[in-house]
């Protein structure tokens, strides 16, 4: 029996950013890994997308050579080398948290952690019991997996998950993706620039039904023009093989319809990783699968904390990292936790990319504020010009008496990294005069924001 | 004991005065209820009292000037017992203010200035937005803990002090987005377009208007009255109750009793909702819409149930005379719990009217006409006239208001007793 300050089980960015915090604030700390360090973001999520897509993006661009000038004859791509890169991409990253947690003092256990009562855990490796670990507080951040839709099986085959869609081995010919969500949107950006035939099918009305309306209609009339098929309020019900291919049942208010492809790619959501952690016997209490928590990530069971997507909405990695932090911080110093929701953004990262932080201008209605909008196009911004990039637009949603800004929704080539600047100005309780009358160099993509801000105030000066 | 003397609120909808006089200087003695100063206001020119009975320390405003409704105009210094220590009080008090006021005057400015720039509230770290709240609110930021980073206060530090302290917003944010307005309508100045200043009684007309369109959902329900009977009955005795009384008969004197009369039938149409509680007063004091060259000002017939139509007539044309000369008691402009308004004088048929808050309903008097009118399956000429009644839903439904309609159109085609 080991004994330590903090047991910390799964090393996603909940998880390893706990424990590294936790080792900073001097909390004796031991994770338990049952795969890579560094969970599904590093190796299975955010960071090899990302290479994916970049790789994506540099096809994109040779497609557009004639744009800039520059010919060439039988342009040709190796998909098999893409994600050759990507997974060396997410090995170096899970090697760097290894590096960290060395570095950090934090001792790693790997295999399968299982809570025996409220403070104790065995650790099991390939059925056998390896160690036994206690200590006074637990965090568990188990994370999620990709869910499946009711009637159709995922085999890994021709019905596959956001997992083996980053690892095929040759381009299909057709993929039809079961959700528009952040992660059906990345792939059907990315497999539609490799020239699959994609289509996709979402239950609700839009498009990343999360974002503001106006932004994602946008963002759906430029996938339609790059040749994806849309279908929105569509449900899917059955499948059946035909020879090389695969038909799924897809039923709207309009319409009845088969569609037929080589692959399905379901991402409709994710489920909490719960089973088989010993939760049923320490009666840890659940909503629709997710562990609950309080204010300060405990759960009903003292001394168990949860964070990260096992405890549900938004699953984020950021947020699981902010969760992480807070509750290490209330462990050690009784701190209470303050993690804002509100000023929590959200990132997707097709071309153009959506980005968006706080409340929607529906949202911001629904709750009753009296909102001014600024927005500004990219096609009206110098820079964006200069880049052929001029997709998309700025808007800004501010509270029209003290101008404090609600929310911000960018689709854009650089949307994902110019949706920072809002981040600190939300912090900081900015109204919209501040971020107006910051000085954004010229020229830079940023400029939008800044006139996007000084239309909400009825002053922009470039359009 | 130190008193400040305030402007009060010189009607509905006055919200500042000018100071013609001041009636003492510095260091005189007052007495309670003593003029102290003379006011003009858009609507009214009259003399605030003092408060109290002290030594008036400090006059805070010059002849000339222009104080917002519920200013500080002057600091008094109460009297006390005994003669010397009161002398000696007195003095020190008065002076204090002196001292105080200038620094008091600069912090302001100061805090102001740093909230603009530094935002900091003296000495503690804020958020721009709460730097926006402050402004318009009076309270000092120390008070006010910080939960953000190192002590800063947040939106939700200063929220839950207001709401927890019942603080209430001060009134200067109905100036400023009328002022950026005008700047707006500046930017787009033509050689074709003139650009007139919003007078300040246009400008609280333009509020109260605004105010009562977003408090109240109106509705407004029209009935047509056959006024022959009315109009052969002034024709009669019109010339003989000019010279009798020295006072027109107006159309209007009658109209307003038989309202009375009908008001009294149905106590809904003359009430006031206030905190989900309908009040109904069970007094009529009827406001008359009266345009004067300075703008719309409602004086109000007090106790109207009181009067006979000679007494209305007289009182009516007293009122509108005054108001013509601003000559009109503040008393006068306010109690309200029925308006009636007469776009008829214009000519005009129809119209929709804004409720004068915070009562029930307002009667628009339409113009007289003779039109052809069916009386017994024959055509007869007739002077016929619409009233338009225009009314809060929240209090009262269509059924008021058109039983109140067709209660009056019969008061007025026949109930009505009609004698000078």
């Amino acid at each position: 029996m080991e004994k330590f300050d903090l047991i910390i089980i799964g090393s996603g960015p909940g998880g390893y950013v706990a424990a590294i915090r936790a080792s900073q604030l001097g909390l004796k700390t031991a994770v338990v890994e049952e795969d890579k360090l560094g969970g599904v973001c590093l190796n299975w999520g955010c960071i090899p997308t990302k290479a994916l897509i970049k790789n994506a993006e540099v096809l994109d661009l040779f497609k557009k050579g004639k744009q800039f000038g520059i010919s060439y004859d039988n342009l040709g791509f190796d998909f098999g080398s893409a994600v050759k890169r990507s997974r060396k991409v997410a090995l170096k990253l899970s090697k760097g948290v290894e590096y960290l947690f060395k570095k950090n003092k934090i001792t790693l256990f790997p295999g399968h952690a299982h809570l025996t009562s409220s403070n104790r855990v065995k650790v099991e490796k390939d059925g056998k019991l390896v160690n036994e670990l206690e200590a006074k507080n637990i965090i568990l951040a188990t994370g999620s997996r990709p869910k499946s839709v009711p009637g159709i099986k995922i085999d890994g085959e021709k019905v596959i998950t956001s997992t083996e869609a980053m690892v095929l081995e040759e381009i299909p010919k057709s993929l039809i993706i079961v959700g528009a969500g952040a992660i059906g949107i990345e792939f059907a950006y990315i497999y539609n620039s490799y020239g699959s035939e994609v289509t996709v099918i979402e239950m609700l009305e839009n498009i990343l039904p999360i974002e503001d309306k106006e932004i994602t209609e946008q963002l759906r009339s430029s996938f339609i023009k790059r040749g994806v098929k849309i279908y929105t309020g569509s449900k899917v019900a059955e499948t059946r093989i035909e020879g090389k291919n695969i038909k799924l049942k897809m039923s709207s208010k309009k319409e009845v319809k088969d569609i037929v492809g080589e692959k399905i790619l379901v991402a409709i959501g994710r489920d909490p990783n719960i089973e088989d952690l010993g939760l049923e016997d320490l009666k840890v209490d659940t909503d629709n699968g997710f562990i609950k928590v309080n204010k300060n990530y405990e759960t009903n069971v003292k001394g168990l904390f949860a964070i990260g997507d096992v405890i549900g909405a938004p699953l984020l990695a950021h947020a699981a990292s902010e969760e992480g932090i807070a509750a290490v911080e209330y462990i050690a110093k009784g701190k209470e936790a303050e993690v804002d929701l509100n000023n929590m953004p959200s990132c997707t990262y097709c071309q153009p990319q959506v980005a968006s932080i706080g409340l929607t201008e529906d949202k911001a209605r629904e709750k009753g504020f009296d909102i001014d909008i600024g927005r500004f196009p990219f096609r009206a911004n110098g820079k964006a010009q200069a880049l052929e990039e001029m997709e998309g637009m700025v808007k800004i949603i501010v509270e029209k008496k003290y101008g404090e800004i609600l929310g911000a929704h960018i689709l854009g080539s650089e949307a994902t990294e110019m949706i920072a600047e809002i981040g600190v100005a939300k912090r900081l309780e900015s109204t919209v005069e501040e971020l107006a009358t910051t000085v954004h160099a010229h020229p830079t993509l940023s400029e939008v924001v800044g006139e996007a801000s000084l239309d909400a105030l009825g002053r922009v000066i470039h359009i | 004991m130190e008193t400040k003397v305030i402007l009060p609120q010189l009607g509905e909808t006055v919200v500042e005065g000018t100071i013609i006089k001041w009636l003492k200087k510095e260091g005189d003695y007052i007495e309670k209820d003593e003029p102290l100063v003379e006011i003009s206001t858009d609507k009214v020119d009259t003399e605030i009292p003092s408060p109290v009975k002290g030594k008036i320390s400090k006059l805070l405003a010059k002849e000339g000037d222009t104080v917002q409704a519920g200013g500080d105009i002057a600091v008094i210094v109460e009297e006390r017992e005994g003669a010397e220590k009161k002398e000696k009080k007195g003095e020190e008090k008065g002076k204090e203010p002196e001292k105080e006021e200038k620094p008091t005057e600069e912090e302001k400015k100061e805090e102001k200035a740093e909230k603009k720039s530094s935002l900091k509230g003296k000495g503690k770290k804020i958020t721009p937005v709460v730097a926006k709240i402050l402004s318009e609110f009076d309270i000092d930021i120390n008070k006010i803990e910080g939960s953000g980073i190192n002590g800063r206060v947040t939106k939700k530090d200063i929220l839950n002090y207001l709401e927890r302290e019942g603080i209430k917003q001060r009134e200067i944010t109905k100036e400023e987005p009328l002022k950026e307005v005008k700047k707006e309508t500046e930017e787009v100045k033509t050689e074709e377009e003139e650009i007139i200043e919003m007078s300040r009684v246009r400008r609280s007309i333009a509020e109260h208007m605004i105010k009562s369109k977003h408090t109240s959902p109106h509705v407004t329900t029209v009935v047509e009255v056959d006024m022959t009977r009315i109009v052969g009955f002034r024709e009669e005795n019109k010339e003989k109750f000019q010279s009798k009384y020295d006072v027109p008969l107006t159309f209007t004197s009658i109209i307003v009793k038989a309202v009375v009369n009908s008001l009294k039938r149905f106590p809904k149409i003359n009430s006031t909702l206030q905190d989900n509680k309908i009040i109904i007063k069970k007094y009529y004091n009827i406001g008359i819409a009266t345009a004067t060259e300075e703008g719309l000002i409602v004086p109000v017939i007090k106790r109207a149930e009181r009067l006979d139509i000679k007494d209305m007539a007289k009182e009516i044309f007293n009122l509108s005379e005054r108001a013509r000369e601003k000559k009109l008691p503040l008393d006068a402009l306010q109690g309200g719990t029925f308006t009636i308004t007469n776009p008829g004088v214009f000519g005009a048929i129809f119209s929709t009217p804004i409720i004068h808050q915070p009562q029930a309903a307002i009667l628009g008097v339409e113009a007289i006409r003779k039109l052809p009118a069916v009386i017994d399956d024959a055509i007869a000429i007739r002077s016929m006239m619409n009233l338009c009644l225009s009314y809060d839903h929240r209090v009262i439904d269509g059924i008021d208001a058109g039983r109140f309609l067709q209660d009056l159109k019969k008061e007025l085609e026949e109930g009505l007793k009609l004698e000078v």
